[in-house]
């Protein structure tokens, strides 16, 4: 077996000992020491600079990445307000790590920093001759700048198809403040990301499972991931119509906490569902602020999804992903999953984990979180395909050998 | 160009063409004619083909009208649809919360229940519970009861240093004093909706929704529950008041259940001291009692001995004096001495029961324990008490039963045990009566039951006639003397040798007195 994994996880309230004791545990999972990466999920409830130190105190200079969550995903259910650790040991595995700051202020130039750092480490310091890159998985910061230029920074470095899989940090749907780890490093309004290559296959799946409703709007005024105006009307005004009574009496309430429930989604020809976005905070003026843009002059729909769409979806998801393995034999799977499907699915939650392990039997390590937006090709039957930022996803990354 | 005007234009050129033509076969009136001819009719055609399409253009308009209406309905519909949606999803949230609420309450308030110690109720409440009935942060404060300060005692979701900052200023919050007096639960669902003190808590606990309770005991506010979210994606609502209330509930029955506890420990506890206490003052007392007795035993010997030297010169220089060499005597200075000397004799006996009892009392003596053959004893016994008992005519058995032959004693005083009860037992039993001696083994000891026919004890004496110098009030002893030792220095032997005697009588019936002494004597082991 030459892919090891471990994962581990703490619910410890104070921060050092959660690192700590997850990494311990993910330790011992791995049964072999000195892991050559470590993926770290940690709850925005906890302080990022002692959740580190309490890692590093185990795993010493393991190669870490990692982002703050809105709701982790282990092998033993979704859980809040916790810390996870996977390990990563092969000795026919690369991976280098790169990262990007500032997203608010370039998210174009974040996105190609971070990929240029990650694969310039790859190609000076590995044999890229022996060892292949094979997928760049990233975790922006989902609150600030544009996800979608991120990509396309990151896609000038290692080109339009190139396999790119993430899902954006969160933070415990407060909606604030997100953490993205890389090394000893901590960003907030960063990108971070692993470029993995050599002796690994990996399969991605990734659906949602929401349907168009209503008439088609037009995007009329927009910049970058803010939508000022829909039909010539404040943005907003499309929820206002469309929850109507309901929502003026819940004018005061954040509005975006129930849109969650109902993205807008683009239609992108070729392709079987419609591109989400979730607005996930609301202006005074009425605009609607995404995780990435949605172009001036595009159609959009509001779209509508229920428990068994959902669910569906992720079994989808997870079949794709398992398929892309091509006869692999998977050793893990990251999930990466919508917080408005953690909204929506409400206690069900556990049955998305539920539809992997169907899909990828029971013993399989599952890690991942709950996210602000997930990066992956859109319902692609093949891994080779644009990675699109998206929201509301089930986005499933199956690593195996 | 649409076909209609290209046909319209083929169709005039058609007809200047035809024109030209008719003009130069026809000449030019009938030329003429014809051309008017054929402009009447393509003026004809025009105008019936504009109206044509006129028509077509106003049908298409109308279904073009109809289509976007049945657009626009639908489109309502689909709003419906949302709305409907919306209030299912929200409907389903909060009953997702109830169920969660209800079955965490139950869960917890077990867990509750299943301490006794007010820390461990609190520490029962955990974070996991808080996650589970839907909120982040959970603070709990009761009053002291001595100061009257509202003191945190359990904080769920906040980092040491807010715990820490919540323990020094938790007193100054006009709301929590507010409700500590009036009872009234606060529900702030979002900020907006919060009043001054309580935004001004929101903001210290950061927390954007909550909830206050009171803690109830007996009618008495104890404390209060403070749980709520710093996130708005999950706020609190309305019925979470009645669930954190239930809670608090559970709170307080877990406190009082602790308290009760508590109380019946430390009362245990203090009856426990005072048994304690009882049982030192009782020893105290039994140790100054067993040493006034030895106190007692030591003089009784000291008197006794005392006495028995004198007694013994009086006894001399009577028999001395009853012989007559010191002259004659009258007969009444006889019967005298007589008297004397008999009296002198009660006197002795007397004095050696007694200086024997405190000597066995005192552990002076100590019992010779033998290996005594029971055969032998008997018929000693019975060679000494068979004159007096055929004096009476009284009838003496025995019997020894389950093959014994031996017996653990000291001789001698095993045998004044014999010949005090036997003694007894002819003294009291009418001419013609029966004693029966029969030993028996029982339960690691040899029994003795000695039965008379005799007069009896009366029930109100039996437990008084082993003290000493105590004497039934009966006509034999009216007539005849005794010391009123005997029966005190048999269980005083009987107690020497680590065994017991007892008593049981039926007046006028008879009397059977019982002891037993251990089958083998105590093995003493060497260390």
């Amino acid at each position: 077996m030459a892919l090891r994994v471990g994962i581990g996880q703490s619910k410890n309230p104070a921060s050092f000992s959660a690192g700590r004791e997850a990494a311990k545990i993910a330790l011992r999972d791995l049964k072999s020491d000195n892991p050559h990466l470590a993926i770290a999920f940690i709850s925005a409830t906890y302080e990022p600079e002692k959740s580190v130190e309490g890692i590093k105190s185990i795993l010493g200079e393991t190669p870490l990445i990692g982002s703050s969550t809105a709701g982790e995903i282990t092998p033993w259910g979704t859980t809040k307000h916790s810390l996870v650790v996977a390990l990563f040991k092969g000795d026919e595995l690369r991976f280098s790590l790169g990262w990007g700051e500032g997203i608010n202020q370039g998210s174009r130039e974040a996105g190609h920093k971070s990929a240029l750092t990650a694969n310039r480490k790859f190609l000076e310091t590995l044999s890229p001759e022996e060892f292949r890159r094979k997928v760049f998985m990233i975790f922006p910061d989902g609150l600030t700048g544009n996800c979608a230029d991120v990509l396309r920074g990151i896609q000038e470095i290692l080109g339009r198809s190139f396999p790119i899989v993430g899902g954006s940090s969160g933070d415990d749907f407060l909606f604030q403040k997100t953490f993205q780890y890389c090394h000893k490093l901590i960003l907030s309004g960063g990108i971070v990301g692993v470029l993995m290559g050599g002796d690994l296959s990996f399969g991605i799946g990734s659906r949602h499972g929401w349907k168009p409703l209503g008439k088609p709007r037009r995007v009329t005024k927009a910049i970058a991931n803010i939508i000022y105006e829909i039909d010539h009307q404040p943005a907003v005004s499309l929820y206002e119509e469309y929850f109507g009574e309901e929502v003026m009496e819940l004018k005061t309430e954040p509005l975006a906490s129930m849109a969650i429930l109902y993205p807008l989604g683009m239609a992108i020809s070729g392709e079987e569902e419609y591109l989400l976005r979730n607005p996930n905070t609301i202006t005074e003026e009425g605009a609607l602020v995404c995780g990435a843009e949605i172009p001036e002059g595009e159609e959009i729909r509001l779209m509508i999804g229920n428990k068994e769409t959902l669910i569906g979806a992720a079994s989808h998801a997870s079949l794709t992903a398992l398929k892309n393995l091509h006869g692999a034999k998977p050793r893990i799977v990251i999930v990466f999953s919508s917080i408005s499907r953690n909204k929506l699915l409400g206690r069900y939650t556990e049955n998305e984990l539920e539809a992997v392990q169907e899909i990828f039997g029971e013993d399989i390590p599952i890690v991942g979180f709950y996210t602000y937006g997930e990066q992956a090709p859109l319902t692609s039957e093949i891994n080779i395909g644009q990675t699109y930022f998206q929201n509301a996803s089930f986005t499933v990354l199956a690593i195996g050998e | 160009m649409g076909i209609k005007t290209t046909i319209l234009f083929v169709a005039a050129v058609i007809s200047i063409a035809l024109s030209i033509f008719l003009n130069q076969s026809f000449g030019p009136y009938a030329g003429e004619i014809i051309r008017i001819i054929i402009l009447i009719l393509f003026f004809l055609t025009s105008v019936w083909m504009i109206e044509n399409e006129e028509r077509k253009r106003k049908v298409s308009e109308i279904a073009f009208e109809k289509l976007r209406q049945a657009y626009n309905e639908l489109d309502e519909q689909a709003k419906l649809i949302v709305r409907t949606d919306l209030q299912l999803n929200k409907t389903q949230q909060e009953l997702d919360k109830k169920i969660n609420g209800l079955y965490t309450l139950h869960e917890m308030g077990r867990n509750i229940n299943m301490t006794f110690d007010v820390e461990e109720v609190f520490n029962s409440l955990k974070e996991n519970f808080i996650q589970k009935l839907g909120f982040e942060k959970f603070l709990i404060f009761l009053l002291d009861e001595n100061d009257k300060k509202l003191k945190c005692r359990r904080a769920i979701g906040f980092s040491e240093e807010e715990i820490l900052q919540i323990k020094e200023k938790a007193e100054n919050f006009a709301t929590f004093k507010n409700l500590i007096q009036n009872g009234k639960p606060v529900l702030v669902e979002r900020p907006e909706t919060a009043n001054f003190e309580e935004k001004e808590i929101g903001e210290f606990l950061k927390l954007r929704s909550f909830i206050i309770v009171p803690i109830y005991l007996k009618e008495l506010i104890i404390g209060l529950v403070v749980i709520g979210n710093e996130s708005l994606y999950s706020r609190v609502t309305e019925g979470d008041v009645e669930l954190i209330s239930i809670l608090a509930n559970q709170i307080a029955q877990g406190i009082e259940n602790s308290r009760l506890y508590e109380q019946l420990w430390h009362s245990y506890q203090e009856l426990e001291l005072r048994v304690k206490e009882r049982t030192k003052e009782l020893a105290r007392t039994n140790e100054e009692l067993k040493r006034l007795n030895q106190i007692k035993s030591e003089f009784v010997a000291s008197v006794a001995h005392e006495l028995r030297t004198p007694l013994t010169s009086i006894k001399g220089y009577a028999s001395i004096l009853a012989t007559g060499k010191l002259g004659e005597m009258s007969p009444e200075q006889r019967e005298r001495l007589e008297r004397i000397d008999r009296h002198s004799s009660e006197l002795a006996k007397l004095i050696n029961d007694l200086l024997d009892i405190s000597r066995i009392e005192s552990g002076k003596i100590g019992m010779d324990i033998k290996e005594i053959p029971l055969n032998e004893l008997l018929k000693n016994i019975l060679e000494l008490i068979n004159p007096q008992a055929e004096e009476k005519n009284i009838e003496v058995s025995w019997e020894i039963k389950n093959d014994i032959h031996t017996l653990f004693a000291d001789y001698d005083h095993i045998r004044r045990v014999f010949i005090n009860l036997l003694g007894n037992a002819i003294k009291f039993t009418p001419p013609k009566g029966k004693i029966s001696i029969s030993i028996y083994r029982e339960n690691g000891y040899i029994r003795t039951d000695i039965s008379d026919t005799g007069i009896g004890i009366a029930p109100e004496d039996l437990s008084k006639i082993f003290t000493e110098f105590f004497r039934a009030d009966n006509p034999i002893n009216r007539e005849k003397k005794g010391t009123g030792l005997g029966l005190s220095l048999c269980k005083k032997i009987v107690e020497a040798h680590k065994g017991r005697i007892w008593v049981d009588s039926i007046l006028g019936k008879g009397t059977t007195f019982s002891f037993v002494i251990p089958e083998k004597p105590e093995i003493t082991l060497v260390r």
